[in-house]
């Protein structure tokens, strides 16, 4: 396995959003899209997401409603809202922003 | 709209927060098991999978704390579970509760209905659109800001000025007399105005027309009816304009009815009927007399200070102009908005409210100090809770949560007291008093200052509790700590000074009242029966002439012929009010006094029978005669004090004085001097001041005030005088006939509803103070009940202890005294120089008074307890260890 690193502070809920804007999923469902994502190269408690998760749905950005899996499970899904879908954009851009400000200084001599 | 949203989302997870916590909690154990099931499939053992899953995971607790405070307003959730277990500690100690309400309920009380009276006098917005444009406009002198105007003055500043879009004087009385048709006269409050009254209020008739330019032009008589008027006389009919009236003496035509907006205006009781004209430019050559008062409103744009400029200028003009009359006159502007000082009433408001206040703060004293007895009876409970590992701050918070639901509820009861003692006060100040947003919004905040500001210190000292020694003393509670129980000796202080102050204060001012409620007027109030009334301007002319004559000869020799009357008078004043009138006067034979230095009396014209009605004696020269009358030598009799003021040494009999008004001249030969009088609501009076006596036949008016003295009850006369007048003219009614003594009353009512107040908010404070004092001191004896038992196990003999805190007792009140006395000469200094009733340092003993019996109420307060320690049987005390 390779060593894994620690998640950037901050970033969890602009990954939740991007993970969020192809379709609905539960917070198990996240996790794993999360660990598929990322080749498992992330290091972060799990149970983390789920104050990640309450405090995006009281911000607006994403809705949750409680429907059946496939396994006939009760699981409650998450989906952007638009408010969400224009949050993404606005912290996809400032993160671009910020990789690319951090990249130049980097590679400065 | 997402703010909306959110709040809405909130809510409901603050209503069903069960649910939300379940579908949290279901959610994630829905996610556990997922991860539990991956690694079973990774092939671990079941329970082993189980914890990876969980380690995975993360702190389980910390995340739901983390996931509920996304969830937002964590604190109000807190909030209500505080109340909610202060409600019920509260409910536990039912006795403490009650004192505390009770306390907190009159404190709080009586400041809601002294802000009350503050909303409805001071605060209270008139209803005119652009309120900050209208403005008051007074005549000023060197000695007096808020002087009436004249009408050449009035004339003159509506013709001059370009300050204001509209002005208008306004005058209510209430001798104007309404006959309706086939009715008899009846006597009404009108209130007499020029055309701008109505534009300057910025009010429209909800009925007919205004006044219009052209009225006043072609002096046209029409009235405007008030709505109240309009609905009890009329029934709101709408065809009621045009109608005729017959409206003092003469036929006047209804031209408008006001909307309600302008009801509840009040003159003695009676609501305002209607308005008229005053035709002011009929006395426009007139400027020694002044009778107007003045409203305006500014046109759009102009500022006070410019409207203030320009009248300045006018003002400089009318004193160039006319001398005799303007030349130490100025003109001053106020905004209506804000004006009530001139006319009195304003300083004793908040003279009140700062007593009030006190007795708040006394109130919140004895609050502090039950809630740290309280705290101190309850240590155990804390330690217990700080050993569980709360913290400090959640144990001041739940303490300082019961102190606010306690002033709150306080608060809530506090209001109950306000509605009676504002019913109180509504019945003296001619309106209702009601309990509007305002009100409630003061007793809200007044409420949580309370309970935050008397509940943080002894939160704070109570979250201080030991936590081995209170656990270690068993049942007994930890001995009061040091700090705790300075903290007490401190309360007992201020309170003590508070209280003292507050009665210090209150008795000064009752004193002074009462000193004017009980002087000695030097004239006969008893059995005097008196009412004013004036004649229709048309049929009798406003001056003396033959008819005044006639109708005065005539009603004088009626009213004589009632049973039991044995001396009858008309005036143009009441003695039981204030001058009427005054004149300045030059004394004929002296040198002319320097400018603004003129001899000054105030004056009154009467009938022969006047001195005998009301018990005046003649100490030197002749009563007036009946032929004193138009066309013989001018007469005047003066009292003892004008007399002594400008013919000192000399009889003033025989000599001359002159009116040096050029508009109203005269020259008057003194025939008599009867004694010293003061007059009943010219309070501020202390020395009778330089008073005359016209003969009423020489100078007569159609405004008279009629006195009768007979032998019987003067009530019993009532009847008769109304019948004796309506025999003679029937378009005429008497308003407000009743006793002097009555009068007297009335002049000086809102005195003694002040003394009556300040009596009984010092009473309140003291009992207030009295309460606290006694409580804090027995329940520091209760605390050392202990030490008793064991001291008088030792040999120590009752007396000896009851010395023992008596000693502690009486070092707290004479520390609190000593400070009182201090903060009260302040007080004193302060309320001197404001207020002119009260009285000086010529009432010492006012303030010893005061100290004595507080330091004699608080130790007896001290007394009791101790005395009741003592009697405690050591042997049980011990026992009980």
């Amino acid at each position: 396995m390779a060593s894994k690193s620690e998640l950037l502070q901050g970033t969890l809920g602009m990954l939740v959003l991007r993970v969020l804007s192809r379709g609905e999923l539960h917070g198990w469902g996240i996790t794993l899209k999360l660990e598929q994502l990322t080749n498992s190269a992330l290091q972060v408690d799990e149970g983390s997401l789920y104050p990640a998760l309450y405090r995006m749905e009281d911000k607006g950005w994403i809705e949750a409603e409680w429907k059946m899996t496939e396994n006939n499970r009760r699981a409650k899904y998450y989906s952007l809202t638009r408010a969400g879908r224009k949050q993404l954009e606005t912290e996809r851009e400032q993160w671009d922003r910020m990789t690319a400000i951090i990249a130049q200084v980097m590679r400065s001599t | 709209m997402t703010i909306l949203r959110r709040i809405s989302r909130r809510l409901r997870h603050l209503l069903r927060r069960g649910q939300s916590e379940s579908e949290m909690a279901e959610e994630m154990r829905f996610h556990l098991e997922q991860r539990k099931a991956v690694y079973s499939a990774d092939g671990l053992p079941d329970e082993e999978a189980g914890f990876a899953a969980q380690k995975r995971f993360g702190n389980a607790a910390s995340i739901h704390e983390q996931a509920r405070e996304g969830r937002g307003w964590r604190w109000l959730e807190n909030l209500w579970k505080d109340f909610r277990s202060g409600g019920r500690s509260l409910a536990k100690s039912p006795g403490f509760t009650v004192v505390a309400l009770i306390t907190l309920a009159l404190g709080i009380g009586v400041n809601t209905s002294a802000f009350s009276v503050l909303n409805r006098l001071l605060l209270r917005s008139l209803p005119y659109p652009e309120l900050e444009r209208l403005v008051r406009i007074y005549s000023t002198t060197p000695n007096w800001q808020f002087g009436s105007i004249s009408p050449g003055d009035f004339c003159d500043l509506r013709d001059q000025n370009a300050v204001f879009s509209h002005l208008s004087v306004y005058g209510m009385n209430n001798t104007s007399s309404i006959v309706l048709p086939g009715k008899i006269a009846e006597s009404v409050v009108a209130m007499a105005v020029t055309d701008g009254y109505f534009p300057t209020l910025g009010i429209s008739p909800a009925l007919g027309r205004n006044f219009s330019p052209e009225d006043r032009t072609r002096q046209l008589e029409v009235v405007i009816l008030s709505n109240e008027y309009w609905q009890t006389k009329f029934a709101g009919d709408p065809k009621v304009l045009g109608r005729a009236l017959r409206f003092n003496g003469k036929m006047a035509t209804i031209v408008g009815v006001m909307p309600p907006v302008l009801d509840g205006t009040k003159m003695w009781g009676s609501p305002l009927a209607l308005w008229y004209q005053d035709f002011v430019d009929v006395n426009r050559q007139m400027r020694n007399n002044s009778w107007y008062s003045l409203i305006a409103r500014l046109k759009a744009g102009v500022t006070l200070s410019q409207a203030r400029t320009e009248l300045t200028t006018i003002a400089a003009r009318l004193a160039h102009d006319y001398p005799a009359s303007n030349a130490q006159r100025g003109i001053r502007i106020d905004r209506l908005s804000r004006n009530n000082r001139g006319e009195g009433g304003g300083d004793v408001v908040w003279l009140v409210t700062a007593l009030a206040l006190t007795v708040l703060l006394i109130a919140g004293a004895n609050l502090a100090s039950l809630q740290l007895a309280r705290t101190t009876g309850r240590s155990q409970e804390l330690a217990v809770r700080l050993a569980l590992g709360a913290t400090r701050g959640r144990l001041i918070r739940l303490l300082l949560t019961e102190s606010l639901l306690l002033s709150l509820a306080g608060g809530t009861l506090g209001l109950i007291v306000a509605k009676w003692s504002n019913a109180y006060f509504a019945t003296f100040l001619d309106s209702t008093l009601p309990i509007d947003f305002r009100v409630l919004g003061f007793t809200f905040v007044i409420a949580t200052l309370t309970g935050v500001a008397f509940g943080a210190l002894p939160a704070w000292l109570g979250s201080r509790a030991d936590v081995n020694a209170a656990l270690k003393q068993g049942g007994q509670g930890a001995t009061s700590n040091r700090s705790r129980r300075r903290f007490r000796h401190v309360l007992v202080v201020v309170e003590l000074a508070l209280a003292l102050t507050l009665l210090t204060g209150a008795g000064y001012f009752v004193y002074g009242l009462q000193r004017i409620l009980d002087r000695d007027l030097h004239w006969r109030p008893e059995n005097v029966l008196t009412g004013n009334f004036e004649l229709p301007r048309e049929r009798y002319g406003d001056d003396t002439n033959v008819r005044h004559e006639m109708f005065t000869e005539k009603f004088l020799a009626a009213l004589r012929l009632l049973p039991g009357v044995d001396a009858v008078a008309v005036s143009a004043g009441t003695i039981a009010g204030r001058p009427s009138g005054a004149m300045i006067f030059q004394v004929e034979g002296q040198s002319a006094p320097p400018k603004g230095q003129e001899p000054f009396a105030t004056r009154d014209f009467v009938s022969p029978g006047y001195f005998d009605t009301y018990g005046i004696r003649l100490l030197r020269g002749r009563n007036f005669t009946e032929h004193d009358r138009a066309g013989t030598p001018i007469v005047a009799i003066i009292n003892e004090a004008m007399a002594e003021k400008y013919w000192p040494g000399v009889s003033p009999l025989g000599k001359r004085f002159s009116s040096v008004d050029p508009h109203n001249p005269g020259s008057f030969e003194v025939v008599g001097v009867v004694n010293n009088t003061l007059f009943g609501a010219d309070i501020y009076n202390r020395f009778p001041p330089a008073h005359f006596y016209s003969a009423w036949a020489q100078k007569s008016f159609r405004f008279f005030w009629v006195s009768l003295h007979s032998v019987t009850d003067p009530h019993s006369l009532r009847d008769g005088v109304r019948r004796t007048l309506a025999g003679i003219e029937p378009d005429v009614a008497i308003p407000n006939l009743g006793t002097v003594q009555d009068a007297l009353a009335g002049s000086l009512s809102s005195l003694s509803l002040i003394r009556r107040t300040l009596s009984q908010l010092a009473g309140l404070g003291l009992l207030l103070a009295i309460v606290g004092i006694y409580g804090v001191i027995a329940n520091l004896t209760v605390e050392r009940t202990r030490e008793i038992g064991v001291r008088m196990a030792l040999g120590a003999q009752p007396r000896d202890m009851v010395r023992l805190f008596l000693r502690n007792g009486v070092m707290l009140s004479l520390s609190g005294a000593a400070v009182g006395v201090i903060l009260s000469f302040v007080l004193l200094r302060i309320l001197k120089s404001t207020l002119p009733i009260v009285p000086g340092d010529d009432a010492p003993w006012v303030i010893v008074a005061v100290t004595t019996l507080l330091t004699g109420v608080a130790v007896v307060a001290c007394w009791l307890p101790a005395r009741r320690a003592t009697k405690v049987d050591p042997v049980l005390v011990l026992r009980a260890e």
